[in-house]
């Protein structure tokens, strides 16, 4: 099937107009933080405004998140997928509503929690309900994948005496991988991104993770001492980690979706 | 291949106590706080009955918050559907470039949602915002709007940003299950004579029913959370033009301290949402029948 030519003209131009649309706020972002003293803008913000303590929690809870959901996750698919055992199918189902919660509804006596265990301000605050919400979220993603894996390669370990925890770590984790690193790219993002939780557990504004800081810019008293230049230098600063890690990861997220990690 | 039960247990136990402690606890929380009278500091509450729900649903803010929902997500699922269904039409028929535009457009959904609405509160600011600036520069002064102040038109601006950030999901997910709609359904229709719009409304729509559907349950869901966009570019104002749950349970809890009409705004909404999941969990599970009557 041969696209005739205005076909594809039209689907150029019409390509074109919606990337435009995409990036027009992204760029005029980048301009406006180049007005006036153009790049040291920026040293103003290494120098004074000093994201790194921001960054550092990001990173921590982040990081912190990505291994616990690769544990917790990686073992309830395996059960889930390759274990029998009574009401498997009722567990998975109400786990799976989960995904249905919203933060504002959690959001209060997790916060008591917090508090009651002298949490706030530790990244260990966000790190365990980011590890619930992303392993319930990614719980179908993983157990479809395992779903594929053959049988046949547990029985074959079993025979030569292999237990369930040799088994899960030595044949099925390894197999896991390329479902397991579409489950890691979608906790990086949403971790790194969350908003509400980060804001409220921690409340000091030098170790809130980055998703919170662009916060600072738009109560205008906070921040009158830098000018508006700055501050979009700053949301620049805040989004290039982000926009980092996407070009690095774009291929396996959108081919991970593109084959089916998300069923419709 | 037997295993004991109890190995079955063990495995799923880490995330069965996340889920028990993060997600059941809190429900059951706000479930029994929502019938007290309470700041959500004091040591004492008190016991109210039902009166946190009657003030509730006497309060004309949860009309406006249940349309709001409403408007926000019908709006966004239907335009981002009709957007998403014909960037990835295009990329089905293999327009030169796709494979860029798919990493283009899909970007916005990953920037964090601060710096999104950092940018678009700038853009549609009054006197600087580059939108009235364009319209001034085009002769168009009498266009030119206080948009996010302007009643009528705040939670239409945050709807447009919203499908910004999401039309790249639904075009991508709807890309995935174009991509398994077989091609020699499309070889015998052009045979029989069927031009490509009715291939389009006959075979590429109804087979992608699927498809609407988890957009529609995500996209319901996801209004229903709406948190971040009003919350930092009108907090839910000009007069809870943009008030949604989200916003205004936070605002219960953390600024004017009624937590028992905070908790029981929480039920409310999770009726919403278990509402929203009950049509969800029957889909998964007709899906797998469906998994189970192929492998059979």
């Amino acid at each position: 099937m041969k696209n005739s030519l205005g076909y594809r003209i039209f689907g150029q131009i019409f390509f074109l107009t919606a990337v435009f649309m995409c990036l027009y706020p992204i760029a005029q972002m980048i301009v406006e933080s180049l007005r006036r003293d153009g790049i040291a803008n920026y040293a103003v913000v290494f120098e004074r405004v000093n994201l790194l303590p921001n960054f550092m929690t990001s990173l921590y809870v982040v990081g912190g998140t990505l291994i616990l959901v690769s544990i917790v996750t990686s073992l309830a698919a395996f059960s889930f997928s390759k274990l029998q055992f009574p009401a498997k199918n009722q567990i998975y189902y109400l786990l799976l509503a989960g995904m249905m919660i919203p933060t504002s509804a959690i959001i209060f006596p997790l916060f008591q929690i917090v508090k009651g265990l002298s949490l706030n301000n530790t990244p260990l605050a966000l790190i365990f309900p980011y590890v619930t919400l992303n392993s319930i979220f990614n719980l179908m993603v993983l157990r479809n994948f395992y779903d594929g894996l053959p049988n046949e390669m547990i029985e074959a370990a079993q025979i030569d005496g292999a237990n369930y925890s040799r088994i899960f770590l030595t044949i099925m984790l390894p197999l896991s991988l390329p479902g397991l690193s579409i489950v890691l790219i979608q906790t990086f993002l949403s971790a790194w991104n969350e908003l509400q939780m980060a804001m409220t557990f921690i409340n000091n504004p030098n170790l809130q993770p980055l998703s919170v800081v662009p916060m600072r810019f738009i109560q205008e008293g906070v921040s009158a001492q830098y000018s508006i230049a700055v501050r979009y230098a700053c949301l620049v600063v805040c989004l290039c980690p982000i926009l980092v890690f996407y070009v690095a990861a774009q291929r396996l997220l959108i081919e991970g979706i593109t084959q089916g990690a998300v069923k419709g | 291949m037997k295993n004991k039960p109890l190995t079955g247990y063990l495995f799923i136990l880490p995330l069965a106590l996340l889920f028990l402690v993060f997600i059941v606890y809190p429900i059951v929380y706000n479930g029994v706080i929502s019938f007290y009278d309470w700041n959500g500091i004091s040591l004492t509450k008190t016991f109210t009955g039902w009166s946190n729900y009657k003030k509730v649903f006497a309060d004309p803010v949860l009309k406006r918050i249940l349309l709001n929902f409403l408007i926000f997500g019908v709006s966004t699922i239907l335009i981002q559907a009709f957007l998403g269904i014909m960037y990835a039409s295009f990329f089905i028929r293999k327009l030169r470039f796709s494979g860029l535009y798919r990493i283009f457009l899909y970007m916005p959904v990953i920037i964090t949602p601060t710096i999104i609405s950092s940018i678009f509160g700038k853009i549609l600011e009054y006197n600087q915002g580059s939108l009235n600036q364009l319209l001034r520069f085009a002769g168009l002064d009498f266009l030119t709007r206080q948009w996010l102040a302007d009643p009528n038109l705040a939670l239409v601006c945050l709807i447009v940003i919203n499908i910004w950030q999401w039309t790249g999901y639904s075009m991508l997910i709807y890309y995935a299950n174009m991509l398994n709609i077989p091609q020699d359904l499309y070889e015998a229709a052009t045979i029989d004579g069927a031009s490509p719009f009715q291939q389009f409304f006959r075979i590429t729509l109804p087979l992608l029913r699927s498809t609407h559907f988890t957009l529609f349950v995500m996209g319901a869901l996801g209004s229903l959370k709406c948190f971040d966009l009003p919350y930092i570019l009108t907090r839910g104002g000009p007069n809870y033009a943009t008030e949604f749950f989200s916003t205004s349970i936070y605002r219960k809890s953390f600024e004017l301290f009624d937590q028992g009409g905070a908790s029981a705004t929480v039920m409310i909404m999770f009726a919403v949402a278990l509402l929203i999941t009950a049509v969800q969990m029957r889909l998964y599970m007709r899906n797998d029948k469906e998994k189970e009557l192929a492998s059979t």
